[in-house]
């Protein structure tokens, strides 16, 4: 062996290194991977077409701020106490990329109607000429930049014939801290603590179907404390509970129980049960929406929409309406309620 | 530009490799050269001034003073060659046999008064010689042709040559009668058979390097078995000879059966190393396995996954390999005395992998290696280690190994330490102060503007996690008589990390004021005077993963044509890890007028505790039938027995429920993770018959084939393999092997784009598939004395990948696919593998350094592939690029040792990689849908297509010295220094992305309640995280050595 051999060798292999580093082979995201439509549209039986709201998806690193981020904590950027470690950076999702100019039609039978775009993505029927009956198959169609997404629904038939056995119920005025609740089976509360079954209201059916159900309360109060208070000085304010999905598909029960609504009754006001009973396919976004444990963050709900993402659904209401009443020694305090 | 930059460095990288073989060629004005080392044949010692006559050529060579002679420039490779020195007996030594790709052995034997003969043996020392492989004694060729004289009668004298120390038996021996000028030479077990005559005095000589010469007088020469001990001669007169022994050995050897690669385990003292010298990390270097990976010492062999190797360490199968997250391997190079790595189209005794075989054999294994009593105790700033290795010298010969390694990471924190443990744990809570042991405090977080309020302060935790690791390696290997080994291996290692946390005894738990509650309690705000919160923390965090694993071997040769190798075995992985997860809020809230003072306290628990866990019991019995010299037939069984477990829960378990001891009125428990339970037994049986046969010294060819059945999956399988070579010319081969390789067992990949992925051992069943793999390999190779060229070419197609993704679990419902919510989101998939391996390999090059000598050995390895897989739910079914696929993947490795003096050397290791980025998968898209007038709107990010992005190159450059020092006769120190990354380049490993959801509301507002945010000030955040490579690691080892 020479040493020009050795020599030759080692800048051969040093030159090679040079040569390798000239390829540079990482690539970022940078944009669109491939657009789609988005489309959330929901039709309620009885009422005319009016919401029908429409996206395309929203590229990253584009329609969006991008900040330096430590450690998860917002900071200075340049400031660095660890040395070094893991740097990050973020991305800050700032607005939606709605669809203003699309074609969008919807069709039961041979009836086709197109809808007005109304601003912000939303899509109606603003002269109320296509009112949804239960029971009809609806179409919808949109044409967008090329693209043609569409769904159908056939809208469930609402449940019908609610009525509640008592419709008030009271509160004990017992100090500023502690609040006692009744519910609609009768006076027994126990003098300490709440019973979590309390706190929460069950909505029965003695002859259920299969079916599902999404259920919600809204109640009207002058006493709420919450942001509603800060921002507005209206007298009487409606608010939402949580929604809550539940199907009797599955109940080998007699009596079917839903899930239970959870609220708290504290407030002294008139409350509106409603009761939508909905698609099955729309049952199963929820579930998936709402259940954390079916999903990590990244993926994606179910969708009903050919060519596109989003849901296309029906739904048909029922409601009933009770009153929480605030009691002192038994007497009735007035004008605290919506009623 | 980078299309024109990429094509350019392409054809120069080539234009480079031409230049480098043509400049080889031209140095050596021909293709054809070797080497030769003439020794003493009596003592050993290197003949210098020898010379070397090529008649046939016309051509002579001179030897050095080491003996060494190197014959090139030769315009065709001789039949034979006359080997003269002074003071010897010329030898005519034959080429025709001889394997001229390693420097092989020419003893001369001294001329005496009374004795003129000579006996020449020619020993290739790149022969492997164990008990299963007797060709070795095949290639003693006598030179001259022996001048037999006349005899009327003959006796026959049989005999054994055995180490006077040890007992071991001596191959390779010269055992001559020199009054009748006939030598024969000891087989692989000692033995030797030789006709003397009858009535003539003829007194016997046995020679054997390293060994006392020893006469044997003609009366003690009776017919029958003779028993002969020779003496090892003492090291302080043999160290010449050891140097000039290391010289010629390679560092890595290639070898006729295309895939495989050899590697002297030298190489890891003399590479440098990740912090520890590491065996695995030396295996990344060669072609075809990947290097780039920091987070991981296992094999990814040519697109394949670590998983697909099968490990044996004495037979004994090895799951995991994983030191310190990874860092390094769990085998501690010291116990290791042969490994073998097969990239590919490994023969049909080996089943089970689709990927390669790693061969392990422990130190003291081959027991004829065994001199004296070795010993070494090391130390270097992640761990300790110990060696020790005792020759047994009773009725029964054999060896006894001990060796163990501890990280004292749990007692002294290195800066070395702290910084790989925060790099490879990931943990942006982990924060190092270089203090010691587990140690819990709070830190005030300077960044004040997480705070609204002027007067508060975030408090971020910090803390110092507790970890170690241990290795134990033990092996008892026994002769059975001169036929037999009887050996005993036991390995265990394991890492233990423990994040728990207790800040209730801490004494520096934080007491901080908080106005929580403030909104909650918003009409009591006016009077609201301090709100005082305590927090404390419980949580259980161990982490331990390690192996188990005990083996049994019994080798016999029952005769000269068959022998046989039981093996039974027992490998436990373990890995272990458990989140519980408790938080107490004490919050006392005091107001300044009357109202009675508000004091309650909460709970929060959440917890994850998995557990993944393999028992494999084996048994193997392997045959192998020599029905010719050049056929050789390898028949075999193997049965196991496996279970794999996985389980994964979310519910802590109520025995250890703090809640209980802290007397909590209310504990809430997060559960976020998916529970899951598998579990999976069975047992597998595999029959394998394989023939090896040889054509001359032209060709090659090893047809053979195994069958499984697994219980488990209650499938049968049959995989056909072929290998084969053929000699164009000397030293220049082209090589090839075909086959179908079966795998029962997965190392399934479970996706993870926030945290990282993650991987779960499972084992097939009868919905989970084998994974299957058809491959084809085609190689060429052209090796002269110190130059290899090895270049391999492959296509492999993989079937029943595995892959687990919780994101597109979502899919199984729309297809309306059973749903079992404890088991995994878990798909099949297939692989597509092809690529070009190339090696240049520079072997054992002297030279004078400021007038020392000084020995060079280094290569060039580039790998060009493409690692494709295939899963119906991902990108539509189109295919992606895998998770270990890099494209390009270029080493530099040298090394050169430096013999600075008589009783010292310095040792140089450089070694340079490069390799394309890693493949990654990134949100690229959003859309939120407000679930129908629902109380929020959710964000769902739309993610690429998998794998469709790709990390910056990495490449870094990692450099060590080794100065060795002989101290007296018995002792010898080293001391390493090495920078890992020495020029500091900023690699990343993984990019991983994570979405919150921040309220802003309290920017504007200057308060903020989760329950009343409207949604408008809900952003959706996206942070993207790059786990960074290690920055520029020094690092230092010493380590004492002695040898009785």
């Amino acid at each position: 062996m020479k040493m020009t051999t050795v020599k030759t060798g080692i800048g051969g292999m040093l030159l090679c290194a040079a040569a390798m580093l000239s390829c540079n082979t990482g690539t970022e995201p940078a944009g669109y991977d491939k657009d789609a439509i988005i489309i959330q549209a929901s039709l309620t039986a009885g009422q005319p077409v009016t919401y029908v709201y429409l996206l395309h998806l929203a590229k990253l690193y584009v329609d969006t701020v991008v900040k330096a981020r430590w450690n998860g904590w917002p900071t200075d950027p340049n400031y660095d106490p660890n040395n070094g470690r893991d740097s990050s950076d973020t991305i800050t999702l700032t607005r939606d990329s709605i669809i203003e100019d699309a074609e969008v039609t919807i069709s039961t039978g041979d009836t086709s109607y197109t809808l007005d775009y109304v601003g912000y993505g939303m899509y109606s029927d603003t002269i109320r000429k296509l009112v949804v009956t239960a029971g009809k198959t609806y179409r919808l169609d949109v044409h967008y930049n090329g693209m043609h997404a569409w769904a159908q629904t056939t809208v469930p038939f609402p449940e019908g014939g609610l009525s509640i056995n008592r419709d008030t119920l009271y509160t004990l005025k017992d100090g500023e801290v502690k609040m006692k609740y009744y519910d609609f089976s009768g006076p027994d509360i126990p003098d300490d603590g709440i019973p979590d079954s309390l706190q929460s209201l069950f909505v029965t059916f003695s002859k259920p179907r299969k079916a599902f159900y999404y259920n919600y309360y809204s109640f009207y109060n002058n006493t709420y404390s919450g942001l509603n208070y800060w921002i507005s000085n209206a007298k009487y304010y409606s608010t939402d509970s949580m929604k809550v999905i539940s199907s009797s598909y599955w109940t080998k029960k007699s009596v079917f129980e839903s899930c239970p609504v959870v609220l708290s009754l504290a407030q002294p006001a008139r409350y509106k049960l409603l009761i939508y009973t909905i698609t099955p396919d729309f049952y199963d976004l929820l579930e998936k929406m709402v259940d954390t444990t079916y999903q990590d963050q990244w993926s994606e709900p179910p969708t009903n929409i050919n060519n596109g993402l989003g849901f296309f659904t029906s739904m048909s209401p029922d409601s009933i309406f009770f009153d929480v009443v605030e009691m002192d020694n038994g007497i009735e305090i007035p004008d605290k309620t919506g009623k | 530009m980078s299309l024109l930059v990429k094509t350019a460095g392409t054809v120069l990288f080539l234009f480079i490799i031409f230049l480098c073989v043509k400049s080889h060629v031209y140095a050596n004005e021909s293709s054809a050269s070797f080497s030769a080392i003439v020794t003493d044949s009596l003592n050993g010692k290197a003949a210098s001034g020898a010379t070397v006559v090529l008649p046939e050529l016309e051509k002579s060579f001179s030897s050095d003073e080491n003996g060494l002679v190197v014959i090139a420039g030769l315009t065709a490779v001789p039949s034979y060659m006359i080997v003269t020195a002074d003071g010897y007996a010329s030898q005519r030594v034959s080429l025709t046999n001889v394997t001229l790709s390693a420097p092989f052995l020419v003893k001369l034997v001294q001329t005496t008064s009374t004795d003129t003969s000579s006996v020449a043996s020619v020993a290739d020392t790149s022969t492997d010689r164990s008990v299963f492989d007797t060709s070795a004694s095949a290639s003693f060729q006598n030179s001259e042709e022996p001048v037999k004289p006349v005899v009327s009668e003959s006796r026959q004298i049989s005999g054994l040559v055995v180490d006077q120390k040890t007992g071991l038996p001596l191959p390779d021996a010269v055992v001559s009668v020199a009054a009748l000028k006939e030598a024969v030479i000891t087989d692989s077990v000692g033995k030797f058979s030789i006709h003397i005559p009858a009535e003539a005095p003829c007194s016997m000589t046995v020679v054997k390097s390293d060994y006392e010469r020893l006469t044997v007088p003609s009366d003690s020469l009776d017919s029958g078995e003779v028993k002969i001990v020779l003496t090892q001669i003492p090291i302080s007169k043999l160290k010449d000879m050891v140097v000039h022994a290391e010289r010629v050995k390679q560092l890595i050897k290639t070898s006729n059966k295309i895939g495989q690669i050899k590697m002297s385990p030298e190489i890891v003292s003399k590479l440098p190393g990740a912090g520890q010298d590491d065996l695995f990390r030396a295996l990344q270097f060669l072609p075809g396995v990947s290097g780039s990976n920091e987070t991981s010492a296992a094999l990814f062999v040519r697109g394949g996954t670590p998983d697909q190797n099968l490990v044996l360490l004495d037979q004994v199968p090895i799951y995991y390999v994983d030191h310190f997250y990874g860092f390094f391997s769990t085998f501690n190079p010291h116990a290791i005395g042969d490994v073998t790595l097969h990239r590919g189209g490994f023969g049909a005794r080996w089943g089970g992998r689709l990927s390669s075989v790693v061969d392990l054999v422990s130190s003291g294994m081959n027991a004829s290696d065994t001199g004296g009593i070795k010993a070494s105790i090391g130390s270097g700033l992640l761990s300790s280690d110990a060696y020790l290795q005792i020759p047994l010298n009773m009725n029964k010969t054999g060896t006894l190994m001990f060796a163990a390694r501890r990280a004292m990471t749990d007692i002294t924190k290195t800066d070395l330490f702290s910084s790989i443990f925060n790099r490879m744990h990931g943990n942006d809570t982990l924060y190092s102060e270089g203090s010691t042991g587990h140690q819990t405090y709070w830190e005030l977080n300077p960044d004040s503007s997480y705070s609204i309020f002027p007067t508060m302060r975030g408090y971020r935790l910090v803390y110092q996690p507790k970890y170690y690791f241990w290795d134990l390696n033990g092996l008892a290997a026994f002769r059975l008589g001169t036929r037999g080994r009887l050996s005993t291996t036991f390995f265990a290692s394991r890492d233990y990390q423990d994040n728990s946390l207790d800040t209730s005894f801490s004494e520096k738990a934080i007491r901080a004021i908080w106005l929580v509650d403030m909104i909650r309690n918003i009409k009591y705000f006016s009077r609201y005077d301090t709100a005082i919160s305590v927090v404390n923390v419980k949580s259980k965090n161990p982490l331990i993963w390690g192996n188990l694993c005990a083996g049994q071997e019994w080798e016999q040769q029952w005769s000269d044509a068959f022998k046989s190798r039981l093996s039974l075995s027992y490998s436990q992985f373990l890995g272990t890890k458990t989140e519980d997860y408790y938080r107490r809020d004490s919050i006392s809230v005091r107001y300044s007028d009357t109202k009675a003072p508000f004091d309650t306290t909460v709970g929060l628990r959440s917890g994850m505790n998995s557990r993944n866990k393999i028992v494999d019991f084996s048994g193997k019995l392997d045959n192998s039938f020599r029905l010719s010299d050049r056929n050789m037939l390898n028949m075999g069984i193997e049965v196991s027995w496996k279970s794999v477990v996985y389980d994964r829960d979310t519910v802590p378990d109520p025995g250890s429920d703090p809640g209980t001891t802290w007397g909590e009125r209310f504990v809430s428990v997060i559960t976020s993770t998916r529970p899951v339970h598998t579990r999976d037994t069975g047992v597998s049986c595999a029959f394998y018959a394989e023939d090896e046969m040889t054509f001359g010294d032209k060709a090659g060819m090893t047809p053979g084939v195994r069958y499984y059945y697994f219980q488990h999956s209650a499938a049968h399988a049959v995989d056909p393999r072929l290998s084969l070579w053929y000699s164009l010319l000397p030293g220049l081969k082209i090589k090839g092997a075909c086959g179908i390789y079966t795998q029962e067992i997965h190392r399934a990949e479970e996706e993870d784009i926030s945290g990282g992925s993650k991987f779960v051992w499972l084992l097939s069943n009868k919905n989970r598939p084998l994974e299957k793999s058809n491959q084809v390999l085609a190689g060429l190779s052209l090796e002269t004395a110190h130059l290899l060229i090895d270049a391999e070419g492959y296509v492999k197609r993989l079937n029943g990948l595995l892959t687990i993704s919780e994101r597109v679990r979502s899919y199984i419902f729309e297809e309306k696919q059973p749903f079992d919510p404890h088991q995994f989101a878990i798909f099949e998939g297939t692989g597509f593998v092809r690529g070009v391996d190339l090696l240049i390999q520079i072997k054992n090059a002297r030279f004078s350094l400021f007038n020392r000598s000084a020995t060079y050995d280094g290569w060039m390895a580039y790998t060009l592939s493409k690692s494709e897989n295939t899963y119906p739910v991902f990108n539509d079914g189109k295919p992606f690029p895998a998770r270990n696929d890099h494209t390009h993947e270029f080493k530099i490795v040298n090394s050169l040792e430096w013999k600075v003096a008589s009783w010292s050397s310095i040792d140089l290791g450089a070694v340079w990689m490069y390799s394309t980025g890693a493949p990654y998968t990134a949100p690229v898209e959003f859309f939120t849908l407000n679930q129908f007038s629902g109380p929020d709107n959710r964000t769902y990010v739309h993610v690429s297509d998998k794998n469709a992005y790709r990390l910056p190159e990495y490449h870094r450059l990692d450099i060590s010295t080794a100065w060795k020092i002989n101290i007296g006769k018995h002792f010898q120190s080293s001391l390493t220094l090495g920078l890992f990354n020495a020029y500091n380049r900023k690699n990343i490993l993984e990019r991983t992305y994570t979405v919150t959801t921040v309220n802003t509301y309290n920017y504007e507002f200057g308060y903020y309640d989760y329950n009343i945010i409207p949604d408008y000030c809900r952003k959706t955040v996206i942070t993207k995280k790059d786990r960074k490579a290690m920055d520029v690691l020094p690092n230092a080892a010493f380590k004492v050595t002695a040898v009785f």
